[in-house]
């Protein structure tokens, strides 16, 4: 089921909220039908993990067709008019470069770019994002982006466990426990659930699950004896957390937003609330942003 | 042996270049003094890496020992460019297989402080994944440990030597690590506590050695291979402990124990673990103390965890 500041919220509001595509509705099957409780503060925010995730789909789709190649860490390659190679194979955006910028250009100059699967990943996170947020939040939360593997992720707030229900724009990953170690870079595939029964993998391309475990067994070690399998855990970014991001506010640090029944936003100064406080009670269900971020 | 020492320290002192300058010349005067420099035992990999060109290029591999022949073997091998679907490796890429495990050895171990290029490090790394995953010599992973800190060392990737290095699935692969917290080098003490961060606790010991140490002991008998790696995840946790096994070790003694056991699974991950280190340490002290504590409903167990915990907290 779904709750939007603590109410149990049906179809037909989310629906007439802004649903557009199949791939949306699919998402709000899953979560409706779930018995597990998919908590959000508004509708609005509910609404912003629905585009992030179909978001990532068409990232992963857009990536394969961008013309990037598949590399291992020896044989990364970036444009060096917006990144550093470093010695470790980490792509470093180069200071003064939006970062923006420079996560579009590996989508606009993809034959200029090489790496391995789970930079792929991180790469289209990034790409997902600079859809969904104001370009100058993004610049400024992702001012020292490094691309690298998971392990520079903190400014996504990535949440890596196994989910109640696995959704649309998940990253899920498939194991090859008996790779060959002359090609560890296929001791596993990190995959984009493309919320259509099929998957994106970075150096595969798009698969089913038993695709992908099919090509990677073919990477197996000479008398290997297990196959590769899917693993439970999910890989997504923090939504919510990146969810306060995605309004550019003029106002100050220390407005009030309101949102009333039909959970539309508006906001006004805290001088302006303390004014018709008691009236403003009945009618909205208000939320104080006082510096928060 | 003195001709074999000068191709290890031209090498070294006066660089590649003037190497393979000095080799091809004397290729051009003396052939044989060239292939007898090339077989001393005492030559290492990174100088056959640098000539392989030379060799390649006059023809010298039929006159090569068998070390340095299956070692260009290998090399040729890893830097092949297709290799999917995956080729019948060891067994098909010389004729002396037997000798493929020792030859590896000699090329890790003379060849893991060298940084030369980026493909030369491909060679070792691939080399290092071959030792842990295909022959598993536990005498192995001091060696690959060795490389990885010079990886680290030098500012170079550890991705494929770390996971090269946990796929060995030898426990013992921890220890080479722990003992990098005795280190004087505070870089390569951070890089032992990143590779053990999984220890609950570590990060905030004021001896890490002593507890990396205490903790691996108590530990031995519950530690599981994880299937997790840098692919995967930021966290990477090779081992786990499993805190079922080591709260009831094989403890049945009560038909209730079901019922504990199904409680003791919907405690949280730190729980858990609290509870399998009382129950560790209780039966450490006494058995039958711990037969006797082990009888109780899991309430009081968590009761009596309480009091411990507050005991400790209040010291």
């Amino acid at each position: 089921m779904i709750t939007i500041a603590g109410s149990s919220a049906n179809k037909e509001v989310i629906v007439n909220a802004g649903i557009q595509t199949p791939l949306e509705l699919t998402i709000v099957d899953v979560m409706l039908m779930s018995p597990h409780t998919y908590a959000y503060r508004s509708l609005d925010a509910l609404m912003f993990e629905i585009r992030f995730r179909v978001s990532i789909t068409s990232s992963s789709r857009d990536l394969y067709y961008s013309g990037v190649q598949f590399a291992d860490f020896y044989r990364s390659r970036c444009n060096p008019m917006f990144w550093h190679l470093l010695p470790d194979g980490a792509f470093q955006l180069k200071a003064g470069v939006p970062a923006s910028e420079a996560i579009l250009d590996i989508y606009r100059n993809g034959p200029m770019y090489a790496f391995e699967c789970a930079t792929a990943m991180i790469i289209i996170l990034y790409h997902a994002a600079v859809k969904m947020l104001p370009v100058n939040k993004f610049n400024q939360l992702f001012a020292n982006m490094r691309l690298w593997g998971w392990k520079y992720d903190q400014d996504l707030q990535i949440v890596h466990n196994i989910p109640p229900d696995y959704l649309p724009g998940d990253i899920r990953y498939v194991k090859n426990p008996d790779v060959n170690p002359l090609t560890p870079e296929w001791q596993g595939e990190n995959i984009v659930d493309l919320g259509d029964g099929t998957f994106f993998g970075h150096g595969l391309g798009f698969r089913t699950v038993g695709g992908m475990i099919e090509a990677l067994a073919m990477r197996r070690r000479p008398g290997a004896t297990r196959m590769p399998y899917l693993m439970l855990p999910a890989t997504r970014p923090g939504f919510s957390y990146l969810y306060q991001y995605s309004f550019n506010r003029t106002m100050s640090d220390n407005s009030i937003l309101l949102f009333d029944n039909g959970l539309e936003r508006s906001s006004l100064s805290p001088e302006e609330y303390e004014e018709n406080r008691s009236e403003l009670l009945k009618n909205f269900i208000t939320v104080r942003f006082g510096n928060t971020y | 042996m003195k001709h074999s020492v000068s191709l290890e320290i031209i090498r070294k002192t006066e660089g590649i270049k003037r190497l393979e300058h000095y080799v091809k010349n004397l290729i051009d005067h003396d052939k044989r003094a060239v292939i007898s420099l090339l077989n001393e035992d005492t030559l290492s990999y990174p100088t056959i890496y640098v000539l392989s060109p030379t060799i390649r290029e006059h023809n010298l591999s039929k006159h090569l020992s068998d070390r340095n022949r299956i070692a260009l073997s290998i090399q040729k091998d890893i830097l092949s460019k297709e290799r999917a679907p995956a080729a019948p490796f060891p067994y098909s890429i010389c004729d002396l297989p037997q000798y493929i495990h020792s030859v590896l050895r000699w090329m890790v171990e003379t060849g893991s402080e060298e940084k030369l290029n980026t493909r030369y490090r491909l060679v070792i790394d691939r080399a290092a994944g071959l030792l842990t995953t295909i022959y598993q010599h536990p005498d192995d992973l001091l060696l690959v440990s060795k490389l990885l800190f010079n990886r680290k060392r030098a500012g170079l990737s550890t991705h494929y030597v770390t996971w090269a290095y946990f796929s060995s699935h030898n426990i013992a692969s921890l220890l080479p690590i722990g003992e990098k917290l005795l280190s004087a080098d505070e870089e390569e003490v951070a890089f032992a506590r990143e590779l053990l961060h999984f220890i609950t606790g570590l990060d905030e010991s004021d001896d890490p050695y002593a507890y990396f140490r205490s903790w691996y002991e108590e530990n031995l008998p519950y530690l599981l291979h994880n299937e997790n790696s840098y692919e995967l995840t930021a966290e990477l946790a090779p081992y786990v402990v499993d805190h079922d096994t080591k709260y009831r070790e094989c403890f049945s003694h009560k038909a209730s124990s079901d019922l504990r056991e199904d409680g003791f699974h919907s405690l949280s991950e730190q729980e858990k673990e609290q509870l399998a280190n009382l129950s560790y340490k209780i039966r450490m002290r006494s058995r039958s103390e711990w037969i006797e504590w082990m009888n109780r409903p899991l309430s009081a167990q968590l009761m009596f965890m309480e009091e411990v915990q507050h005991d400790h907290d209040s010291r």
